[in-house]
């Protein structure tokens, strides 16, 4: 622990502390904005940090993450109309608060919970990342593999929406992943003989196309703002709310922190745990659903605190548990900073600055967005379609800017195309990208395991930690069959 | 008689059209993936893996049509011609896109910028020739603010021999 409390020394400095204020303020902006989740704002804003050092760009990339989860809920309790999916949840109660001119004292109680579970979070990320990095390094390329297919199974099977969709298209990111020349023996695969693709589809295109471009289509087709916004009064709780909402914040920080190292858990999920747990405390103001702070405090606390764990299986295994995470990931990838085992070990500096930024850039959110919850409820009035065309401009200086390239300025158009239909096929295009990310890892240790096997499969039902995973997918796989088999109705 | 001609593909086909979309895909990429060795010596090689995830792509989409097909679940009813959403905002948007690639080699950052903010303003819902050029003006501004303060130096910026 005592390393990222020398890093606290080295993030205030003038610079660092600017970096963390920009990314949060450009984080809450981009999230307030309904349409525009966490993995298209740190997307969008990518290109800032190009031009600046590991150290920096990691504090800025994770400012503009969970400055964009706290944008959200502003969104959520004004509108009802979530910048992220975890804010349906907080929006259950704190639209109705809103409704009752209790926005401000929502807001407010959105951001106090937010900071508790963020500032304890860091504190849990701080304590248990390295044992885990150290025990991570132990895992054979075939336990790594076998952990990896279990990330990807548990993301595919929690997500909203159905399974076998998800594992699809998980697998064709996976695909897509793989375009390029090959690690192993240096043959271009999956090419078509272009060579702008033996590097590989890049990673701003890829997510550019699927979440700016076809998510900004969806937004325009589907969207329509309520034409009254609830005004923000004095951005201040009572004594009251503060005294029904410590207990909810407790209970959602804990719940959060736990559930969000689980690959594959999204924040919506641990704010539905953490509501959900509140039923069993019945709230001193009004019941769940009726405008409690209790539903406001527990599912942001979780949300934020989900959030931030979320960054342990990345940073002690690799493995991104869910799309914002693999964004997060492709991005640290740009700035030359791997992660995966052997990250906190060669880099004590980068996860201690990390640590610090969430520590710092929590506190920075909250003074951001109590006085200034009535400026964000100003910038929801702007009408959508006059911030569309920037956004576009944005996202394509953004992608040419990485290589220079106007082929993948194309490549962004051709996946924006594909997001498009999938947008139209009623499918999410989120899976792709964690996929993608994933898909060359797992191939690496796969080829690394049969090197050493010499081909033999069968080290997979050998390797402890690979048969755990694989026995978990298997029966995993078993009960969803058996759940779907029991929905039928007459059975 | 007019109206009960359907406006909309029949059920089946519509609950097919995602996995088969998919499943047609995956195939393509199997089909490339063969003209890769699957193995080096004892090493692996570049078709391997390809050809194990492009065949999973194929076979989860071929399980998922299946199971969509066989499903009693009734599909979300078919949107109305008036109801669905018109596609002149999605093909302008890429329209945008189209033009900024094609207009940055010849015209430079800032107008190429400006021209994709104008049209995508357009095909947003801002049809006010006041609105859209608006749109082009701040377009072209970011442009220049962020490729004077953000992009490297040889960046080109406005048209050539200007």
């Amino acid at each position: 622990m005592t390393p990222w409390i020398g890093e606290l020394a080295t993030i205030l400095t003038w610079e660092n502390l600017g970096l963390c204020f920009t990314g949060a303020l450009l984080g809450t902006i981009t999230g307030v904005l309904p349409g525009i989740g966490p993995a298209a704002t740190l997307a969008l804003l990518l290109p800032l940090t190009y031009t600046l050092d590991p150290a920096g760009a990691l504090i800025m990339l994770a400012a503009i993450y969970y400055g964009a989860q706290y944008g959200s809920s502003t969104t959520a309790i004004l509108l009802n109309l979530p910048g992220e999916t975890s804010g349906i949840v907080t929006a259950l109660d704190g639209h109705r608060l809103a409704l009752a001119g209790r926005a401000g004292p929502a807001i407010a109680i959105a951001a106090l919970a937010s900071l508790f579970a963020g500032l304890a979070t860091a504190l849990f990320i701080a304590l248990a990342a390295g044992p885990i990095a150290d025990l991570s390094l132990l895992i054979s390329p075939a336990g790594l593999a076998g952990l990896i297919a279990l990330g990807l199974f548990a993301a595919a099977v929690i997500a909203p929406g159905r399974p076998l969709p998800a594992i699809t298209l998980i697998l064709f990111g996976a695909c897509l992943g793989l375009v390029g020349t090959d690690s192993g023996g240096g043959w271009p695969r999956f090419t078509l003989g272009l060579t702008e693709l033996r590097d590989g589809i890049g990673f701003m295109p890829l997510v550019m196309g699927l979440f700016a471009i076809a998510e900004l289509i969806r937004a325009l087709e589907t969207g329509s703002r309520p034409d009254r916004i609830a005004p923000v009064r004095w951005p201040w709780p009572t004594w009251n709310d503060l005294r029904v909402s410590w207990a909810p914040t407790l209970r959602g920080s804990a719940i959060g922190a736990l559930l969000g190292v689980v690959p594959g858990v999204s924040t919506v999920m641990s704010a539905l745990a953490a509501r959900g747990a509140e039923r069993a405390f019945p709230p001193a103001d009004a019941p769940l659903g009726q405008g409690s702070m209790a539903g406001v405090a527990a599912p942001e606390a979780a949300n934020n605190a989900s959030a931030q764990s979320a960054l342990v299986p990345l940073l002690t295994l690799g493995i991104p548990g869910n799309p914002v995470i693999a964004v997060l990931a492709g991005a640290l990838m740009i700035q030359g900073i791997a992660p995966g085992p052997s990250f906190i070990s060669n880099n004590p500096d980068l996860f201690g600055a990390l640590i610090a930024s969430l520590v710092v850039g929590n506190i920075i959110l909250v003074i951001l967005n109590l006085p200034l919850a009535g400026l964000w409820a100003s910038l929801l009035r702007i009408p959508f379609r006059r911030l569309v065309p920037l956004i576009v401009v944005f996202a394509v200086i953004g992608v040419y800017s990485v290589r220079s390239s106007i082929f993948d300025v194309w490549l962004m158009l051709g996946f924006g195309v594909f997001g498009w239909i999938l947008v139209r096929l009623k499918l999410e295009p989120t899976p792709i990208v964690l996929g993608f990310i994933l898909g060359p890892a797992f191939e690496e240790y796969l080829r690394r395991t049969l090197l050493f096997s010499r081909g033999d499969m069968s080290v997979f039902l050998t390797d402890p930690v690979s048969l755990t995973c694989l026995a978990i997918i298997a029966a995993g796989s078993g009960l969803l069959i058996l759940r779907a088999r029991s929905a039928k109705p007459g059975r | 008689m007019m109206q009960h001609r359907a406006s909309s593909p029949p059920v089946w086909a519509r609950r097919l059209a995602a996995p088969l979309f998919l499943a047609a895909l995956g195939l393509a990429m199997f089909m490339l993936a063969r003209t890769q060795p699957a193995w080096l010596d004892e090493r692996i090689g570049p078709g391997l893996f390809a050809r194990w995830l492009s065949l999973s792509v194929v076979a989860m989409s071929l399980i998922w049509a299946i199971v969509d097909f066989r499903s009693e679940d009734g599909l979300e009813p078919a949107q109305s011609r008036a109801a669905r959403p018109p596609l002149s905002m999605g093909l302008g948007l890429l329209a945008g896109v189209g033009l900024f690639a094609l207009a940055l080699p010849p015209l430079g950052l800032v107008i190429a910028c400006a021209l994709t903010a104008g049209v995508v303003g357009w095909a947003a819902g801002d049809r006010s020739p006041v609105g859209v050029g608006l749109a082009a003006a701040t377009g072209g501004a970011c442009a220049l603010a962020v490729g004077l303060g953000l992009l490297p130096p040889g960046t080109l910026l406005w048209p050539q021999g200007l």
